[in-house]
């Protein structure tokens, strides 16, 4: 596990994702709402 | 898992709250799961776990993902329908997974690293968290 993990309180991770159509989804553009993120394991 | 996500979709997560499902599966594997499993939360990839690394995800021991518990799982399905049934997996098995919260400003609020594949928290604790973080 990476030592520079964020603790509870810390500016979330600035993290950029791709939806199904490949475009970009940006954590930092969420501001304004609650966002819960869940990290699959694999699923195949 | 896939039961816990729809538990969670039947939940009142209050307004503006978003989910999002995140995996690092390749394009056609998502779409295919995508279609199977008729999920209303948004399924984004990170091909590369460059999200996965930034929250502190890493990867499982040996021993963890594949002990004791899982070898009685494989057992139990080859009981049921036969060697037919397993196939080789195409992903890294030993990618842990991770829940977390994170407020309207942008501040991690929750979080939950899983030690092993099946270590993840109930829908009822990501929901108080949530709920937590729309009280800020």
């Amino acid at each position: 596990m990476s030592t520079s993990s964020p603790t509870v309180g810390d500016l979330a991770p600035e993290v950029t994702l791709v939806d199904r159509d490949g475009t970009p989804w940006r954590l930092a553009e969420q501001r304004g709402h609650t966002v819960v993120a869940i990290f699959h394991r694999h699923i195949h | 898992m896939r039961d816990r996500i729809h538990e969670l979709e039947s939940k009142e997560l209050g307004s503006g709250a978003l989910v999002a499902l995140i995996t690092f599966t390749d394009e056609g594997s998502l779409e295919a799961y995508e279609a199977h499993h008729d999920l209303g939360f948004a399924l984004l990839r990170d091909p590369d776990r460059a999200a996965y690394r930034a929250f502190g995800l890493g990867r499982g021991s040996l021993a963890r993902v594949w002990g004791l518990r899982a070898a009685r799982r494989y057992a139990q399905l080859i009981r049921v329908g036969g060697w037919r049934r397993l196939h080789r997996p195409t992903e890294d098995t030993r990618q842990l997974g991770g829940d977390f919260v994170i407020d309207p400003a942008g501040r991690l609020s929750w979080s939950y690293r899983g030690a092993g594949p099946d270590d993840r928290p109930t829908v009822d604790e990501i929901v108080a968290a949530v709920e937590q973080a729309n009280r800020h």
